[in-house]
């Protein structure tokens, strides 16, 4: 154990706030920390921005156009990011798919995809779950049976966050009825425009469109757009969730949301009250142990301390019960103007005719019911109490 | 920015834990020993005696002083007041309190919860005024305690049969010997004189971290003690562990435990590399609401997962229980953390 000073870090730290400052825009920033979803267009444009200083894809390897960072710095950037309002990148091709492919994909496939993913060209959705497989995800129906040099593809996904942003999709199919439900699993990359694909909104309770289910009706894919052999899709899953694991608490999100309630909090007049500056105290003690954890998970990636305890369920149980939290707070906080239907704004200022109420009102009830999520989704609070239960009991 | 212990950070932590699974709670040996053993000088530079290592030593012991629920005043004696002696171990008196401390000789008190309530008289010879909720009181046999003076604060040494110090002994509920303080007229012996606040600040800071890495202590015993408890435990033909309601308890309270844990690691790396001072004692303030939190959580659930043989005194769970209400209850509870924490923003 050694918590001496890391004058590195503290370097680090102040050049990527220095860039983020000189180089984000400010009608980015202010679209972003309202809360909505982003646009496309915002999120192409700081993806280009970042690439620009090649800094588009934090945690790639060096060979593939990756910085070299260290978990600790990709997370001091993350968090500088998010402070700062940067808009996200598509996290479904540069986190989720590029390291299944930089990992177990061939050269034509690295050669095809990676380019594109680091310069924010193409965007990519998650066709993981389906309308009966969730949370027992193995169960999943949608098939891919061979004909010829291709796959016939047939069956639904869902929940395809910015599947209408979508070039490409990467998706779980069955190859194998016959096998056990985890073997008979393989993994595709799918040009999102190929007959026979059709993409339909799902409105979330915030009113909001950014997740889409996916219908395949003999959709036809070439087999050599399966990324390693056939069976092997779920283990590929699971090595994303395991890459991952560290950040999924959320922290530079989390951090966002709490300077925000202060702010809103401030402006209401609420910072002084004893009793809801109690509750936003609450926030900062969980959000500290939170960032230690984190700290703690990225300083162990990779060593046999990681094994010690479930780290990736007990940061996204924290992480998310977090979110909601302090989303509550801020809706609470706005006292009824908390509860106005503030439609989806992108400009720097409201239209004429749009609801009225405090400057900072928009968005909030927006993102706090989106955030009911956060909660579900990447396996639900539920099951990572499982997780956490199993790996504390043994069985 | 290192989590896991060296090997050397390993080896002492295994052998503090290695006794106390030995150990009876309660033994008069055990002082002794933890001297024997070079416990209470492990933090301490070896300059004045001390086996050269720091705070990190400190909360090492201290946790596995806390799973062990030993009862012994390790905080008080071997870090508040060793602390605070060493920051006046330039002086000749402070330097012996600290050496006889270390060997085990002395079980020095410290006895400085409420300095305005002392007043010096007789020259700066003699101390008035009392003390409340020392705790390890009735083991001292030397107090340590505060007194303003010429504007500034000084530390006293005062020998526990010294004519005029009247002891007023008592136990907390999870056993920890305390008492009540009056002074009449106690001959003291000065061992700084007319210094602040603030030169107590790292010792308090120091002692603050030892009661939360205790208290992580006390929780992994409770976690421990119900899980093997699940898993033995038959009730319909089977193991209660294989109950979800129950295994989703269990989670809770790991969780919990490892947000106390983080919130000590924040503290520490305050503590090294900010040294005492503002960002220190709100981290501080993080790790004791926290730990307070989660301890008051985890005891309790500890019970309720063990059924009707939780509230049971040969249950260890009960124990832990107590120990975790008296660390929330000390030094300022979660709420009252919370309250100075609101206060900042």
């Amino acid at each position: 154990m050694n918590f001496d000073r890391d004058p590195a870090s503290d370097t680090f730290r102040a050049e990527v706030q220095a860039f983020v400052r000189d180089a984000l825009p400010a009608d980015l920033a202010q679209r972003t920390l309202r809360g909505y979803h982003a646009l496309k267009a915002d999120m192409v444009a700081w993806t280009r921005i970042l690439h620009s200083r090649g800094w588009s894809a934090p945690h790639w390897p060096v060979e593939h156009g990756g910085p070299g960072w260290t978990p600790l710095q990709r997370f001091i950037f993350e968090e500088e990011c998010a402070l700062a309002g940067a808009p996200p990148t598509c996290t479904s091709a540069l986190s989720l798919v590029a390291p299944v492919i930089y990992t177990y994909g061939n050269a034509a496939q690295k050669q095809q995809h990676l380019p594109p993913i680091l310069r924010g060209d193409t965007f990519w959705g998650q066709g993981f779950s389906e309308p009966n497989a969730g949370s027992d995800l193995a169960s999943l129906k949608t098939r891919a049976v061979r004909d010829g040099s291709d796959y016939i593809v047939n069956g639904q996904k869902t929940w395809t966050t910015e599947g209408h942003f979508a070039d490409w999709l990467f998706c779980l199919v069955r190859t194998d009825a016959q096998a056990k439900p985890q073997r008979g699993i393989s993994f595709l990359l799918v040009d999102a425009r190929t007959p026979g694909i059709t993409i339909r909104p799902i409105i979330s309770i915030d009113g909001a469109h950014s997740l889409n289910e996916v219908f395949f009706d003999n959709v036809r894919v070439p087999q050599a757009n399966r990324i390693g052999d056939e069976g092997q899709g779920w283990s590929f899953g699971k090595l994303l969730l395991d890459n991952e694991r560290a950040f999924s608490a959320e922290v530079p999100r989390n951090k966002r949301m709490l300077a925000r309630l202060k702010a809103v909090a401030r402006t209401q007049g609420l910072l002084g009250d004893p009793v809801f500056g109690t509750r936003i105290a609450e926030v900062e003690v969980d959000l500290a142990a939170l960032e230690w954890l984190t700290l703690r998970a990225l300083s162990e990636h990779g060593s046999a301390a990681a094994a010690a305890w479930p780290a990736g369920s007990v940061l996204h149980v924290l992480g998310s019960e977090l979110q909601q939290k302090t989303g509550a707070l801020l809706v609470e906080a706005l006292g009824e103007r908390g509860v106005v239907d503030y439609p989806e704004l992108h400009e720097t200022a409201a239209p004429p005719g749009y609801p009225p109420g405090p400057e900072h009102a928009p968005g909030v009830a927006a993102d706090y019911l989106y955030r009911r999520a956060v909660t579900i989704y990447g396996g639900s609070n539920e099951i990572q109490r499982n997780l956490i239960a199993r790996h504390l009991l043994g069985a | 920015m290192d989590f896991a212990l060296d090997e050397e950070q390993s080896l002492l932590r295994d052998s503090v834990r290695r006794y106390v699974d030995q150990e009876a709670r309660f033994s008069p040996r055990h002082w002794a020993q933890f001297a024997q053993m070079g416990w209470l000088g492990a933090a301490l530079p070896e300059a004045v005696g001390g086996f050269g290592g720091s705070i990190i030593q400190t909360v090492l012991i201290a946790e596995q002083l806390g799973r062990g629920l030993l009862v012994e005043p390790f905080v008080p004696v071997a870090v508040l007041a060793a602390q605070a002696l060493l920051a006046a171990a330039d002086a000749e008196p402070a330097r012996n309190a600290l050496g006889a401390l270390i060997d085990g000789a002395s079980i020095v008190v410290p006895a400085l919860g409420q300095p305005a309530g002392m007043q010096v008289s007789a020259g700066g010879a003699c101390l008035s005024g009392q003390q409340t909720l020392v705790v390890g009181g009735p083991r001292a046999d030397c107090f340590l305690v505060a007194a303003p003076e010429g504007g500034g604060l000084s530390l006293f040494l005062c020998a526990a049969d010294a004519p005029g110090l009247l002891r007023h002994d008592y136990r907390l509920l999870d056993g920890t010997p305390a008492c009540d303080l009056q002074f009449d007229a106690v001959p003291a012996q000065a061992v700084r004189r007319v210094g602040g606040q603030g030169d107590l600040d790292l010792a308090l800071c120091h002692a603050q971290l030892a009661r939360c890495a205790q208290a992580i202590g006390v929780m992994d015993r409770a976690i421990d003690a119900t899980r093997e408890h699940l898993l033995q435990r038959q009730q319909f033909g089977v193991p209660i562990a294989s109950f979800q309601a129950l295994r989703h308890r269990l989670a809770d309270m790991l969780i919990a435990h490892e947000q106390a844990r983080a919130t000590l690691h924040g503290a520490l790396a305050a503590l090294v590399t900010r040294g005492a001072g503002p960002q220190a004692t709100r981290a501080l303030a993080i790790a004791k609401a926290l730990c307070g939190r989660s301890g008051r959580f985890i005891g309790a659930q500890a019970i309720q997962l063990h059924g009707g043989m939780g509230i049971s005194d040969e249950c260890i769970v009960g124990h832990c229980f107590k120990h975790l209400l008296v660390f929330d209850s000390l030094d300022g509870n979660t709420a009252a953390q919370l309250r100075h924490l609101a206060a900042a923003l």
